[in-house]
This record gives structure tokens, C-alpha cells and sequence, in this order.
């Protein structure tokens, strides 16, 4: 298990919406098919998918689906796309890193079971602090040590 | 469907696997293993279609089900078909074949905890994996990009969809099907990959002579032109894929 602090460049505006949850792009503008395109991790739907049906409303952070081009690591481990969490959401529900986390480790040991008993991960959290700056951490290791960084990110928001 | 038919057609799915077990070895005449196969794809056309009849009934845990019948008998006829292969000499196929037989079953796992001897069958395509092939301690993984694609269960743009990528609704594991475009962004060699069928193929030896890395067979001396490093190539991508629908 790692967990290390890591840089977020957030370079553009939150969409300013009643979102708890925003997913950042890998970068915001690519050249693809001589289109501008933003890229996102081949998992971005599926977290945002897992996340609102578990009623944390969560958007992207930049661009809309249909200029949307994604990357995918073609390993065993799940790259999941970096997430922030808005500070004063975390206020308002103290529960919020923790339910996000283990609504995330639910849907992995669902989609692993009989390929993989604990899954490696790559997490990027990112929150943003009191006074508006953004802290973030990486998170490498088995699905089983997700729930740990949980204190870590909710220590993050002061 | 009443529970009795439900237990008919179970009764059926069990008689059909324990009866074609037996040829599922080696050594029996690859003929038969090719009728067994055939019967095998007969008996998945009538589960998909109680599948799409338990779909139309809201039965969900029904329609699993049938998913979970669907992926064993699949997975017997690849083991089925990786014994043909072998026999034919087409090492590289049957590899594709035992990957498939596991994924399927894992897809077996997830779909319905009902069913039983799950990880019996587990268990064998460990030991044929290990007894016949030499092990892969490296595997091709890609880096790509892509852009579109449509939900397998309900074909609209999985962005606009209800659908969990991976998740099980009604029998259809939910998947990104029909991309737009791929491009290659990066290869790199892990020890696990997401697709075990990106193995490596060719190998250069201390001779510096190509070999095939599963049979180990001298294929060709390495071109003068390539004699910068250690050559070698192998399978980066695979578009195959399984009948999850």
C-alpha cells in the first residue's frame, strides 16, 4: 500500500453545482482526430455512475461527454479517475469520504469477484481545504486498504 | 415459467454438462469434441432465449440465471475447443481458448451464486494451464485512448445510460461495445494484465536466434537489422471478445 501526497493542477473553474463529488480530467485539452478533446480515465462513467446511484451527487470537473476521449490501462489493476471532494460537502456529511470510499470498494470486489480476491487500485483524492486550497493524495495498493485513507482525506479538508 | 420448468431446463443444463465432461480431455477423438461443441452452442441458444422470455418477465435472478448456464457451457466449449487446438498443433489458439474458459467462468461466479462445482472446473483449467503451458512471467498491456462506444445492454451512449460498466443487468453484463476509435498510447510488460491473451510470442534467445516461446522452436535468426537489445514480439491487443449478451 502507498499512499503519497500529489500535485493537482486544477487550472479551470469548478462547475459551481450542489455536487459533493467532482470527477478531474487526466488533462483538459488533447488534440484527437484533429479534435480538441478532453481526456478522462476509461473509468470516469462507471464512477460517476456508482457514485449518484448512491445519491453523492458528483459531476465532471471540466468538458462534457461528447468531446470526451478516454484513456485505459489495459492492466489487472483498476485506474480509477481522480477525485475531489468539495470541502464544505465534507462539512455537511463527515460520513461523505467514507461512504464514497466504500461504495467504490463495493463495486470493485463486485466486478473482480472470480478474477481477483483484492484488487490493486490508483487513486488520486483531491479536496478542497478551508481556505480554498486544493491537497490531494495517491493511493496505490489492494481495494482492502482503501477504506484506511479514509481519515487521511477527511484530515486533508483543514 | 413455473418452477418446474425452471428445474426441467436446470436438470437438462446439468445433464448436459456432467454427460460432456467426459470429453473434455486430451485424448478423446477431436470429431466428437467438434459434435459436443456444436451441442453445446445448440443448448446456449435455447438459454439466451429462456434469458430474453425471464428479461420480459422482470425476473432478474432468473435471467442471471441463465447468464450463469451461458458462461459454463461456453467455458466448456472452449476447454473444448483448446484440446482441438492443441491437437492440431494451433498452441497459440488454445492459449486463447483456456483464457476464455476462465473468464467465462469467473463471469459464471458473478452472475449466479447458485450454481455448484464452479471452482472444481476452476481448479482444472489451473492445473491444464499449468501442465501444459510453459507460464507467462511477462504479458503485453496497452496504454490507448478511445472515443465512443454504446452500452451493451441497452445500446445508447454509455454516458447517457443507467448502466454500470461490468455490472450484471437481466442476464447482460453491461460493457463499452462498438468504439469509435482506439489509438495506441503506450505498451508496457506486466506480469498481470488486464488481458491474458497478450502474451509474448517470440522470444530471442543467447544465440540470438527467434524463438517461439511456447513451443521454443528455432523460428528464423535474428535479422542483422535488429541486433540493438534483446528482441521480442508478442500479442498487444486482442478485439475478441466474449458472448456476454
Amino acid at each position: 500500500m502507498n499512499v503519497e501526497p500529489e500535485e493537482v493542477d486544477l487550472d479551470y473553474p469548478i462547475p459551481q453545482t450542489d455536487s459533493a463529488v467532482f470527477i478531474l480530467p487526466l488533462a483538459k485539452s488533447i488534440e484527437y482526430k484533429q479534435k480538441e478533446c478532453v481526456l478522462y480515465a476509461d473509468t470516469t462513467p462507471a464512477m460517476l455512475k456508482i457514485l449518484r446511484t448512491n445519491g453523492i451527487g458528483t459531476d465532471l470537473a471540466y468538458g462534457n461527454t461528447d468531446e470526451i476521449v478516454y484513456r485505459e490501462n489495459r492492466s489487472i489493476d483498476w485506474f480509477a479517475p481522480a477525485l475531489l471532494f468539495v470541502g464544505t460537502a465534507i462539512s455537511q456529511n463527515p460520513d461523505l469520504v467514507s461512504i464514497t470510499l466504500n461504495i467504490i470498494s463495493s463495486y470493485l470486489y463486485d466486478i473482480f469477484k472470480g478474477k481477483k480476491d483484492d484488487p490493486n487500485v490508483h487513486c488520486k483524492f483531491a479536496v478542497q481545504a478551508e481556505g480554498g486550497e486544493i491537497k490531494s493524495i495517491k493511493y496505490e495498493g489492494p481495494v482492502s486498504g482503501l477504506m484506511g485513507i479514509s481519515p487521511i482525506i477527511q484530515e486533508m479538508t483543514k | 415459467m413455473s418452477d418446474l420448468s425452471f428445474k426441467n431446463i436446470v436438470d437438462q443444463y446439468n445433464e448436459l454438462l456432467t454427460r460432456t465432461a467426459k470429453y473434455d480431455y486430451f485424448v478423446r477423438d477431436a470429431q466428437i469434441q467438434k459434435m459436443t461443441i456444436e451441442e453445446l452452442k445448440s443448448r446456449i441458444a435455447v438459454l439466451k432465449g429462456f434469458k430474453r422470455q425471464a428479461r420480459e418477465r422482470n425476473d432478474e435472478e432468473a435471467a442471471n440465471a441463465f447468464l450463469h448456464m451461458q458462461c459454463v457451457l461456453y467455458s466448456r466449449i472452449s476447454s473444448l475447443s483448446m484440446w482441438i487446438e492443441l491437437k492440431r498443433h494451433k498452441f497459440h489458439r488454445a492459449w486463447d481458448h483456456l483464457i476464455d474458459a476462465q473468464e467465462y467462468l469467473a463471469y459464471a461466479k458473478r452472475a449466479s451464486s447458485k450454481g455448484f462445482g464452479i471452482d472444481d472446473l476452476v481448479a482444472k483449467l489451473v492445473k491444464v494451464e499449468q501442465g501444459i503451458f510453459p507460464g507467462f512471467p511477462l504479458y503485453n498491456s496497452l496504454g490507448l485512448t478511445f472515443k465512443g462506444g454504446v452500452c451493451s445492454v441497452c445500446g445508447k451512449k454509455l454516458e447517457e445510460c443507467e448502466h454500470i460498466e461490468e455490472k450484471i443487468y437481466y442476464g447482460v453484463v453491461c460493457r463499452r461495445i462498438r468504439i469509435e476509435s482506439i489509438d495506441v498510447d503506450h505498451t508496457a510488460l506486466v506480469a498481470e494484465p488486464k488481458d491474458r491473451r497478450c502474451i509474448i510470442s517470440e522470444v530471442e534467445d543467447d544465440n540470438g536466434e527467434m524463438r517461439d516461446y511456447i513451443t521454443w522452436k528455432v523460428l528464423r535468426k535474428k535479422s542483422t537489422a535488429d541486433d540493438k537489445g534483446k528482441i521480442i514480439r508478442g500479442v498487444v491487443y486482442n478485439s475478441h471478445d466474449l458472448d456476454l449478451s
